[in-house]
C-alpha cells in the first residue's frame, strides 16, 4: 500500500475508525514516524466527539401524510408507461408503412428500368435469365445428385458422374449440327451462285462466239461475194448455214436486248441477299452460346 | 417494493430523514415540505425500488431536494443564513455540539450526520451524496477536526 499526502487523511480516518488491518496499521505507524505533522492531525481527530441524536425532533402526522400520499396514484410511472406504449405503437406503424412503401418503390424502379431497355438488350436479358435459370437448375440437379451419392454405391456414383457429361455432349452435338446445317445452307447458296454465274458466263461467251463467228462469216462472205466465187457461195449450203446463224444470232441479240439474263441475275442476287441474313444471325447466336 | 412494504419502510425512516433535513435547513416547515416531496417521489417509483434500499433512496432524494431549496433560498435572500449564536452560559454539551455542527459547511455536516446519526458507512454515504468514498472519508476526517476546534474555542 502506497501512502502519500493525497491519501493519508482517508487512511487516518480508517486508522481512527479501526477499519485497517494490522499490516496496514503498521505501515501507517511507520509513515507517521517519518512525518510527525500527520501524527498531530490524528490526535486532533477525536472519535469521542459524536453528534448527539435529537430524538425529540420527529416528523409530526407522518401516518396521515403517508396515507394521503399513498392515496394518490403513482402518476409519473403511469404517464411514462402510457407514452412509451403509444410511442412504440406509432413507431412500429411508421416502420411498417415506410417499409412497404420503399418495397413497392424499389419494385417500380426495377420494372421501369427493365421496360426502358431497348429490345435487343431485353432479348439478351431474357437469354441471360434463361441461362441463369438453366445453370441454377443444373446446379440444383448436381446438388441433389451429390446428396443422393451419399446413399449410393461407387458404380452408381460413376454412372451419376457420366450423366452431366452426356448432357453436355448432347448439347454440343446439337450446336454442332446447327452449325453444320447453317454451313450447308451457305454452301448451297454459294454453289447456286456459282452455277448461275457459270450459266450466264457460258451464255455470254456463246453470244460473243456467235457474234464473232457471224462477223467473220459476213466478212468472209463479203470478201468472197466480191469475187465471182462469191455469187456461187451465196447459193451454197454455206449460205444456209449463215442464214441459220444470222437468225440465231439475231434471236440471241434480241434476248440480250430484252435483258432477260440481267433480270435473272438481279432476281437471284436479291434472293441471295434475303437468304443470307438469317444464316449469319444464326451463326452469331451459335458463337454466343459457345462462348 | 409493494405498497405495504413502502408504508413500513417509510414509517421507520421518515423521522431520521426529517431530523437530517431539519438539522441542515433549520426550519421545520421547509424540512416537512422537502420530506413530503421526497416521499411522493419514492411513492411514484416504489415499483422499481427494493425495500432494502428504500431508506438510502429516500435520503438521496431528500438531500437533493434540500440542496435545491437551500440554493433557492440563497438566491432569494442574497446571503447565507446567519448562524444563531449561543448567548446563554448554562448550555449543555448537546447544545454545544449542535451549535458547533451548525458552523460546519453543508457537505461536512451532511456526511457527519449520516455517519453519526444513521451509522452509514463511507461507501453508502458516497452513493447517497454522489461523491467518491475517499472524499467522504477525508470530509468526515476534516469535519470532526473542525468540530473539535470549534468546541475548544467555545
Amino acid at each position: 500500500m502506497l501512502i502519500n499526502e493525497k491519501n493519508i487523511e482517508a487512511l487516518l480516518y480508517d486508522y481512527a475508525e479501526g477499519n485497517l488491518s494490522q499490516k496496514e496499521r503498521n505501515q501507517v505507524d511507520l509513515f507517521l514516524l517519518e512525518n510527525p505533522q500527520y501524527k498531530e492531525m490524528l490526535s486532533e481527530y477525536d472519535t469521542s466527539v459524536v453528534v448527539p441524536k435529537q430524538e425529540d425532533v420527529v416528523f409530526a402526522n407522518k401516518e396521515n401524510i403517508v396515507s394521503d400520499i399513498m392515496k394518490q396514484s403513482p402518476k409519473k410511472t403511469i404517464i411514462i408507461t402510457k407514452y412509451v406504449k403509444w410511442f412504440s405503437a406509432m413507431a412500429a406503424m411508421f416502420l411498417l408503412v415506410f417499409g412497404i412503401k420503399t418495397f413497392y418503390e424499389l419494385n417500380l424502379v426495377n420494372n421501369s428500368k427493365t421496360n426502358s431497355l431497348p429490345s435487343i438488350v431485353k432479348v439478351e436479358n431474357e437469354e441471360n435469365n434463361s441461362k441463369k435459370l438453366d445453370t441454377e437448375n443444373t446446379l440444383q440437379q448436381n446438388d441433389l445428385q451429390i446428396k443422393n451419392t451419399n446413399n449410393l454405391t461407387k458404380e452408381d456414383f460413376k454412372l451419376k458422374e457420366e450423366q452431366p457429361q452426356e448432357v453436355e455432349n448432347e448439347t454440343k452435338e446439337e450446336v454442332e449440327q446447327e452449325i453444320l446445317l447453317a454451313d450447308n445452307e451457305v454452301l448451297e447458296t454459294i454453289i447456286e451462285e456459282e452455277n448461275v454465274d457459270k450459266q450466264t458466263q457460258t451464255q455470254e461467251d456463246n453470244i460473243v462466239n456467235v457474234v464473232d463467228r457471224h462477223e467473220n462469216y459476213t466478212k468472209e462472205v463479203q470478201e468472197e461475194s466480191r469475187g465471182l466465187f462469191g455469187l456461187i457461195a451465196k447459193y451454197t449450203p454455206i449460205e444456209e448455214t449463215i442464214e441459220n446463224i444470222t437468225e440465231k444470232t439475231s434471236n440471241i441479240i434480241s434476248t440480250v436486248k430484252e435483258s432477260k439474263v440481267n433480270k435473272i441475275i438481279m432476281n437471284f442476287k436479291e434472293r441471295r441477299n434475303r437468304d443470307r441474313q438469317p444464316v449469319y444471325e444464326k451463326k452469331k447466336v451459335i458463337k454466343k452460346i459457345n462462348a | 417494493m409493494t405498497e405495504k412494504e413502502y408504508k413500513e419502510s417509510v414509517l421507520q425512516c421518515c423521522d431520521n430523514v426529517f431530523r437530517f433535513l431539519y438539522k441542515n435547513m433549520k426550519s421545520v416547515e421547509e424540512a416537512e415540505d422537502v420530506l413530503q416531496d421526497s416521499l411522493l417521489t419514492l411513492w411514484n417509483n416504489h415499483n422499481s425500488v427494493e425495500k432494502e434500499k428504500a431508506k438510502s433512496y429516500l435520503f438521496t432524494v431528500a438531500y437533493r431536494n434540500m440542496l435545491n431549496v437551500l440554493k433557492y433560498n440563497k438566491i432569494r435572500t442574497g446571503k447565507e443564513e446567519t448562524n444563531t449564536e449561543i448567548t446563554t452560559n448554562d448550555y449543555d454539551n448537546k447544545q454545544l455540539v449542535s451549535y458547533a455542527l451548525e458552523q460546519l459547511p453543508e457537505k461536512m455536516r451532511s456526511c457527519l450526520l449520516l455517519k453519526d446519526w444513521e451509522g452509514y458507512k463511507a461507501s453508502e454515504i458516497s452513493e447517497m451524496l454522489n461523491i467518491s468514498e475517499e472524499n467522504v472519508k477525508i470530509i468526515i476526517f476534516r469535519a470532526r477536526r473542525m468540530l473539535r476546534e470549534i468546541l475548544i474555542k467555545q
